[in-house]
């Protein structure tokens, strides 16, 4: 045989190879600006409807999204649905800092409430109608409501103190008794079985926007139902892109103004480096899906006006088994939060975290900062000594594919083992967490991470904290907290219809109750978040909503 | 050969019959695997809870769960995500492309270089070339792929925009986008089963190379060219063929996965995937019934192709 010719071909082969890594398509690189560039936690957007250009179409990268019905959406598919739609109530849209704020939405002012607080009473806007054209009725409003309970929407528990609710939970059939609605006079009145301090947030909440009577009880993502809000949801297909439309039928109201982008163009992107990559090369406007740890160095040098940073109303804590030895006992609850430097947790979330001792987030009216706890290893051994815990074995419960949660937890680990506890960490996947949390087996403290359903107090303690709710299936209060003053100041706040100035401090109170005079849990920080841009967009009309992430109502380009 | 294919089919039945028990009770055992709590959300009541139970069949015993589950896939076709209710089989068939855009490429990649370097490597045994290619076909095979994926993406997509960082575009939307997007992913799939040929093919080359007929085929003066493919590399072929058959069924069924999640491609693997991560059991019967069918009927084709490979084999 010629010996040559296998030399020649594998000759020919090395030119091919090196011919298609040269040749191959690539993508468009675009350089940054030399802006300085703020991590700004807030940004005023008082100018965001004077700025920049309202774009024909705006593209943005967004993550998987479960469902883009009302009564369903509850991920990312929420964040999306909480923009398009809008309710009786709505949130502001007018800044990052108000934007906690329940205003009036399809309702002509805020609800009239009896004086027992059982009673709210809506008129709902005349001449309102969908973005198909559909007038929306009084009564669009109610079978909205009872489709939730009809579709198992996952946000029922939110309106499970409307009278009638329990019954119609059985029997999702006919007409939910306590909501009552006048065609005529346009008003709607929701009866409630006790008193319920955040039920404006609730009504303000997605779930409960109108959808045309007769809408079927089941999933239509795909069939996006006619919106009343600032955007229509023209398509989505799973998995894969979504289309929002300016409604043309919305009529701006004070605080939610009509769409500036006539059109948003969103690809579903599960990777967060690729859809930071879209953006940097320009092929989209937005990044939703967040910039990774490990990009963010990266991205703040070299495109640091295109990048927002902000914090999110959501904490990460460790959570104490108080049912079981040893943080049944208040000494070493303390020492674990003496045991954690929480500026030193924060670093390990390279830069997407603010360390906390809070667990109400911060921007809330009932926020009051703690700084009780500074690391301080010889007093917390000495605690942990004092209480005869030294040696005593604790099971720590953490995700393993939260990358921040995991670290954390592992450095938890290793405090602990220097203050004179025997730490084991199970790190178990997202997906069977909360079910470990809650199971049968003996976990002594673990991860925490909540995010707000809506801005007030009532969604974290009630929730994570209550003694009282123990008991409910959907628990999430795993340390088995049940301090009997607390939970009948949580009960009594509750009734409390709005957010005054002494409530505000009764909140912070607890924050500070919980936290220091309990030591129950131990926040450590507050997720932070960073929106990243492509190049074409103007960040002046920047407004990052509280519940709902970038205004993409506000978006504009240069 | 109908015999032979009705035995196939049945072996399918039985195949695809187990698959699904197996799948179906692992998820029922997972702890805090109750899809009625996870859907019913975080301010669920019992009530809620048991709606669902009720709604989605939960409440019913496993062998009449499972008997739903299988009236679902194969006679309504109504399958649905407890994660998001889309449809298991439309959500399969419209990602079948792209795994099986991803699994051709990469299995005619690592077939021409396998084969290629096997082949070059055996002839020039034990000489600098061979160690060469030796050494290439060790690292192919001893790289962790998903590493050399997300190394290549970074390096080669978002740092060097020589490639696109990941993402897919549809053969009919643009040819050439759809190369440029796959490159990447089918480099990274095809390295190490390059290695693993390379070096069954070296072995298998060598061994016919020392074979009577092939130097009675040189005696006679047959011509080189026609020596390496008419009686060299027919006879190679074999075991590569069973191979060949078995990854490729393997890659098909899910064997992406790694490669789909990496370069963020929408296809069966990462389907699978987020299933899993979601502890989402219709996609994960769906998906292990479509691996099953793709094993089988693979692994059948394989069996007819040796036969004509090598006459001494007869399929029936």
């Amino acid at each position: 045989m010629n010996a040559r010719r296998p030399l020649a071909l594998t000759c020919a082969l090395l030119l091919l190879a090196a011919a298609l890594l040269a040749g191959c398509g690539g993508s468009s690189k675009s350089g940054g600006s030399t802006a300085a560039s703020t991590a700004a936690s807030s940004t005023g957007a008082t100018a965001a409807g004077t700025v920049g250009r309202d774009p024909a179409d705006y593209r943005v990268a967004w993550s998987d999204i479960d469902y883009i019905d009302p009564a369903l959406a509850y991920s990312w598919g929420w964040m999306l649905v909480g923009q398009g739609y809008l309710g009786l109530l709505g949130y502001s849209h007018e800044s990052a800092a108000k934007s906690g704020d329940v205003v009036p939405g399809l309702a002509e002012g805020m609800p009239r409430i009896s004086p027992d607080r059982l009673t709210y009473t809506f008129t709902v806007r005349p001449g309102l109608r969908y973005s198909n054209g559909q007038p929306v009725k009084v009564g669009d409003f109610k079978y909205a409501v009872e489709r939730m309970f009809r579709i198992n929407s996952p946000a029922v528990g939110f309106v499970s103190t409307i009278v009638g609710a329990d019954a119609y939970a059985r029997h999702p059939t006919g007409s939910l008794s306590g909501i009552t609605m006048n065609e005529q006079t346009r008003t709607i009145t929701f009866r409630l079985t006790k008193p319920r301090g955040d039920f404006l947030n609730i009504i303000a909440l997605s779930f409960l926007v109108p959808v045309p009577e007769g809408t079927p009880a089941t999933d239509q993502s795909t069939h996006p139902i006619p919106s009343a809000g600032p955007f229509e949801i023209q398509s989505f297909h799973p998995g894969q892109s979504f289309v929002l439309l300016r409604n043309k039928y919305y009529r701006p109201v004070p605080g939610i103004p009509a769409a500036r982008p006539a059109r948003v163009d969103g690809t579903i992107v599960k990777d967060p480096d690729q859809a930071l990559q879209m953006a940097i090369d320009g092929k989209v406007d937005y990044d939703f899906t967040g910039v990774p740890t490990e990009r963010l160095g990266e991205v703040k040098q070299k495109y640091p006006d295109r990048l927002k940073a902000y914090i999110l109303a959501g904490t990460q804590y460790v959570w104490m088994n108080e049912s079981i030895a040893p943080f049944d006992k208040l000494a070493v609850r303390q020492a674990l939060n003496y045991a954690i430097d929480r500026n030193a947790i924060s670093r390990l979330a390279g830069g997407l975290a603010s360390p906390t001792e809070n667990l109400l987030p911060p921007g809330y009216p009932s926020y009051r900062t703690i700084s009780a706890y500074t690391l301080d290893i010889a007093k917390a051994k000495s605690l942990v000594r004092q209480a005869g815990a030294t040696g005593a074995p604790v099971t720590i419960l953490g995700p393993n594919d939260d990358d921040f949660g995991r670290k954390a937890m592992l450095y938890l680990a290793d405090q602990l083992s220097q203050i004179g506890l025997k730490p084991k960490l199970k790190l178990v996947s997202s997906s069977v967490y909360v079910g470990t949390a809650g199971g049968k087996l003996p976990i002594n403290a673990g991860w925490g991470n909540w995010n707000q359903d809506y801005p007030h107090p009532l969604d974290w303690f009630d929730i994570l904290l209550n003694g009282d709710r123990l008991s409910e299936p959907s628990n999430v209060n795993w340390g088995k907290v049940a301090i009997k003053p607390l939970d009948e100041e949580i009960d009594r706040l509750k009734a409390e219809p709005e957010l005054t100035a002494q409530v505000n401090d009764d909140w912070a109170r607890l924050d500070q109750d919980y936290v220091v005079r309990y030591a129950a849990v131990a926040p450590y920080a507050n997720n932070v978040v960073a929106d990243f841009f492509g190049p074409r967009a103007d960040t002046r009309c920047y407004v990052p909503l509280s519940i709902y992430r970038f205004d993409l109502t506000q978006a504009c380009v240069k | 050969m109908t015999r032979f294919v009705l035995r196939r089919l049945a072996g399918a039945v039985v195949v695809m019959i187990a698959l699904s028990i197996v799948t179906f009770l692992l998820f029922a055992w997972v702890p805090g695997g109750d899809p009625a709590v996870r859907m019913a959300g975080r301010t669920a009541t019992a009530q809620n809870i048991a709606n669902i139970r009720h709604a989605w069949g939960f409440d019913r015993s496993l062998p009449v769960q499972y008997l739903t589950l299988m009236k679902r896939t194969f006679v309504t076709g109504d399958l649905v995500s407890y994660a998001n209710q889309t449809n298991v089989r439309d959500q399969i068939i419209q990602r079948i492309p792209v795994t099986l855009s991803v699994a051709i490429g990469a299995a005619v990649l690592w077939s021409l270089l396998g084969v290629l370097i096997g082949t070059l490597s055996a002839l020039y045994a034990s000489r600098w070339p061979d160690r060469l290619f030796t050494f290439f076909a060790v690292a192919c095979i001893a790289l962790p792929s998903f590493w050399v994926g997300i190394e290549l993406r970074h390096l080669l997509g978002e740092q060097a925009g020589i490639f696109p960082a990941g993402g897919y575009v549809p053969l009919g939307q643009s040819v050439s986008g759809w190369f440029s997007h796959l490159l990447l992913p089918w480099f990274v799939l095809s390295l190490m089963f390059v290695g693993i040929y390379a070096r069954v093919v070296r072995a298998t080359v060598l061994d016919v190379l020392d074979k009577d007929y092939v130097r009675t085929a040189r005696a006679k003066g047959v011509p080189e060219r026609r020596v390496m493919t008419r009686h060299v590399l027919r006879s190679s072929l074999t075991a590569v063929v069973t191979l060949f058959g078995l990854d490729f069924a393997g890659v098909l069924a899910g064997g992406t996965i790694l490669v789909e999640a990496i370069f963020d491609l929408h296809g069966v693997g990462q389907y699978a995937a987020d299933a899993v991560s979601n502890l989402d059991l219709p996609p994960l019967i769906g998906v292990a019934l479509y691996g099953g069918v793709t094993v089988v009927v693979l692994s059948a084709l394989v069996d007819i192709a040796y036969g004509w490979l090598d006459p001494r084999v007869h399929v029936d």
